[in-house]
Order: structure tokens, then sequence, then C-alpha cells
């Protein structure tokens, strides 16, 4: 699917992921009133606005956002799992790509330690999908056995990408994770195991929090007088299709031909090619995720990703800079603003406005996300 | 535990049921018109929208992956109550059966990717007097 028009995101903002005790009202309205001041444009203009959350209960985020103006505007609530920031951008992208727009709000944000979500299991009626036994981490652990299996991956592997992301978190000041010294491979290898050979440390913390982003039209750019500096030039979604091995229970993030769908739909949407790549934001909720969608989304070919590790391709100062902002691991996944989090950080990487962390002049960013369930997301935003 | 009956596990629809005797029966379905397997029952055919029969699935089963946990779900008790954790795999069922997500028994040293496994009833708790079981794989060999 292509635009019938272009796409720009005009604002961003963000609350720090987990950190000190804060409600979860007060993270929505800072991260929303953070992106409105960005974008330069008044709230009462927004046509159309759309709330990510997955955990959040049915009748919250509605009466919150009303401190920001009851303009009488359409309000639609967003729910993808760990993909409902990446959905939630995606509806906002597709009501300005489409025509029918001109400026539109994507705001998410979510509060684990309060969860309106009952257990899938604990629910009348419903067929378990999530056995308590073979929890997420355990799905993700056997993915990461198997890659060993075959392809000889260690653990040293998947501490030095935990190790880098953390490191990366160092210089984002929203991450959740902030250490106050440098996070070795051998720290992260020698915290506590959660499911082999998944340490703490290479697993995503849950902390609460909220982002929001505003896009519009070229037409809206002109009406506000704003320089264009970040243009959507890929917007796709996906699901799974069949494949040999399926599963139906499960936290199921899906094949890896769906993981490799998304991305390559958006390069061709976009006009790029994975070597166009200049910043990359990953669903890394456990370290084994972020090796397998290196090759998953054509930054290598299969089986090379430990390569690119070891050579330190995917740093701030390599090929590939990926997670710049310490993404799941370092940043934090409170889960429904997770995706507006990607693009916060691609767009402030692309505007050149990434402080410390800053990747030598990226001209695309690729933000990619996941869902179980299961869903795949893949945005690219590019310079302009 | 009754001949038959569904596992007491939390108002699942009958996914595995042991009988009498702790043999195992594997609940799923059969595409009518491509023959595909599925576990869980399905309502119709994921792969060509089409109906499907109830059929009894292989309890023997290829290990393709595992991992041993060591942090229970939510505080979720071990089902094989061990403090030190348990296995989980994913296997694949013989007779072009689908691929599950199980719990394993035994230790780490014993899961062997492209071993045989065979099903089990794993008994782990008690509830209101009544025991509670759940399906499990172990090595053939032992």
């Amino acid at each position: 699917m292509s635009f019938s028009n272009d796409v720009f995101v005009l604002g961003v903002g963000m609350s720090r992921f987990g950190g000190p005790a804060q409600q979860l009202d007060e993270r929505i309205i800072a991260a929303s009133l953070e992106a409105i001041e960005d974008a330069g444009v008044p709230y009462a203009d927004v046509e159309s606005l759309y709330l990510g959350t997955s955990l959040a209960a049915s009748t919250y985020g509605p009466p919150v956002v009303k401190d920001l103006g009851l303009t009488g505007l359409p309000v639609t609530r967003i729910e993808n799992a760990s993909a409902t920031g990446g959905a939630t951008f995606y509806e906002a992208v597709q009501a300005v790509g489409s025509g029918r727009l001109d400026l539109a709000m994507g705001i998410a944000f979510d509060d684990p330690s309060t969860s309106a979500v009952p257990d899938f299991n604990e629910v009348e009626g419903i067929s378990p999908v999530l056995d308590p036994f073979v929890p997420p981490m355990a799905f993700f652990s056997m993915w990461a056995v198997r890659r060993m299996h075959e392809a000889g991956t260690t653990a040293e592997t998947l501490a030095m990408i935990a190790a880098k992301n953390w490191n990366n978190a160092r210089l984002n000041p929203n991450a959740e994770r902030q250490a106050t010294e440098e996070i070795t491979v051998e720290r992260v290898l020698g915290s506590r195991m959660l499911a082999y050979p998944h340490t703490a440390r290479m697993a995503a913390p849950q902390g609460a929090g909220a982002a929001a982003v505003i896009v519009g039209s070229k037409k809206a750019l002109e009406r506000y007088g704003i320089a264009a500096r970040v243009r959507v030039t890929a917007a796709q979604a996906h699901s799974e299709r069949y494949a040999d091995g399926h599963l139906f229970t499960g936290a199921i993030i899906g094949p890896p031909e769906m993981i490799e769908r998304a991305a390559f739909s958006a390069y061709e949407q976009a006009g790029i090619e994975p070597t166009d790549l200049g910043v990359i934001a990953f669903h890394d909720a456990y370290a084994i995720e972020e090796l397998l969608y290196y090759e998953s989304v054509g930054l290598c070919a299969p089986g090379d990703g430990d390569g690119l590790v070891h050579d330190g391709q995917t740093q701030l100062g390599g090929r590939f800079p990926t997670s710049t902002d310490g993404g799941f691991i370092g940043r934090g996944h409170p889960s429904g603003p997770t995706g507006l989090a990607q693009i916060w950080e691609l767009t402030h990487q692309l505007r050149g406005t990434a402080g410390d962390r800053q990747v030598a002049n990226p001209r695309n960013g690729l933000a990619h996300i996941v869902g179980g369930g299961s869903v795949c997301y893949a945005h690219i935003l590019q310079s302009v | 535990m009754t001949t038959n009956e569904p596992a007491q596990r939390s108002k699942s629809p009958a996914q595995y049921s042991f009988d009498d005797h702790g043999a195992v029966s594997i609940h799923g379905s059969k595409s009518d018109s491509l023959g595909t397997l599925y576990w869980p029952p399905r309502l119709r055919c994921p792969r060509s929208g089409g109906t499907v029969s109830p059929t009894l699935l292989s309890t023997t089963a290829t290990l393709y992956s595992w991992s041993f946990v060591v942090m229970p779900w939510r505080g979720d008790v071990a089902p094989n109550g061990n403090p030190d954790g348990y296995g989980v795999g994913l296997v694949d069922l013989d007779d072009d059966g689908p691929r599950m997500a199980v719990v394993l028994m035994g230790d780490a040293e014993s899961f062997v990717i492209g071993e045989t496994f065979e099903a089990r009833e794993l008994p782990f708790t008690t509830v209101d007097g009544n025991p509670q079981s759940i399906l499990a794989f172990e090595p053939s060999a032992s």
C-alpha cells in the first residue's frame, strides 16, 4: 500500500519509562504536551487522536486526554499487544497518508504494575493460549537454544547485544535502565538466570511509560510554516501466514516469514534497500530477538548475525546502529507506548538531535515491532 | 482421575486427557481438505478456512528446542516442584503432527535436540483435594 499524500512527523514526546513513581495520567499529559510543543501546532487543530494501550481498563484514556482540550475530535483506542505503539502510529499515518486528514496524533501509554487485563487462562469460556508453565521468556529462550544448535551462537553473543543496549540506554535520559557504569558482557552473563540462556540483564524491564507523536501532511506543513525534517516513507502492518512448525499457543511472535515480510514490504514501499538504513529500532524484549532480526530484515545474510555483533557493526558507530536508545532491554517496554518510543528515537536520530547517542548522518530509519498473537509493524522514516 | 475426562486444567477444552493408568491422549484437529494436523483443536482449518475433524495426535515426538526455566512465571509454582527450575521444550509430534510447547521432565542434560520424547502425565499439585495434572514430555530412554 502506498500513500496518496506525503506524511511527515511533526512532533514527538515521551516521558521517561520506569523511573520514579509517577501517575500514568501525568506521564500521558507530559508526553503529549511535549509532542504538541515539538510540532508547533495547536492541539485544537488535531483532527483525529489514536490512543494506544494494551493494559489499561476499557474506559481509561479518553478521560485523561480531556486535559489537552475538549475539542470534539474523534478519539479511538488501539490495542495490539507489544506492537500497540506501532499500531497507533500506523493508524495516524494512514489517516494522513490516505488524504483523509491533514493532522493526526497518536498517544500511547501503559503501566504494567496496574494492568487491568486478566490473564488469558483466568477468563471463563476462552481457551487458554498461554500455558503458565511455558512463559514468554521460555519461548524466546527456546529460539536461542535452537539458534545455538544450528549456528553455534554462544551466550556471549547474546550478552554482547544486551550490553550494547544497556550502554546505549545510559545515553538516553528517557530510558528505564540508567546504569551508573558501563555494563560489561561479564555482568550480563553473571546476572540471575531466567530461562537458559537468557539472564535477567538480557531481558526487557517493564516500567510505566507514555509517548506521543503528531503527523501531518504537506498541506499542514505549509499551513503552520513548518520545515519538513522527517518523512514517513513506509507503513506496513502484517500478521501470520501458516508455516511448518506453526505454534497456536504461547507468547507467539510469529514465524520468521512474517518478520521478514513486514520489513521487505516496507523497503519496497519506501524504495530503499536494507543497506540504506542508518538507524534501526527492534523488538528486543530478549537478546535473541535482536540477533535473529538482523538477518530477518536483511542487515546480513542468514547465519551472519553473530559476525555483525562481534564486528561491532550494530554499535552506535557501526554500519547498522540498532536499539540506539537502549531498545527494549535498556529503554524499557511498558507495552503500549514502546512502539511510539521507537518513533521518538528515530525522529531525533534523523533530525540530528539525539545528543550523545547520535549516529552519523542517518538518512533512513526502520522501526520494526512485533506483537503477540501475532502481528508485525514496520515503518520507515527518512530525513528530508 | 476419571477415565477419558479432560485434565482439570483451568477451564480449558479437551486439549489432552489421561486415563486411570496415566496414559495420555492429545486432542487435536485435522483439516478435512488438506489433512494438516493442529494442536490445540481448532474450530476451522487455519490454512484453508475449511472444516476440521477431531483427531487424536501422536504421543511421541522429536525435540526441536528446549530451555530450563529458573524463574516461574508470575510466581507460579514449578510443575515439578523443583525450586531449581524445570524444563520446557518445543516438540514436533510424530506422524506429521504439529509442534507443541510443553513442559519437559528430566534434567537439562537429558534434553538433546533431535531425540525422541514421549508424552506423560505430570501431577503437580492438588486443589481442594483434587489432583491436578499437566501434559509433559520426557526422553524416551528414561
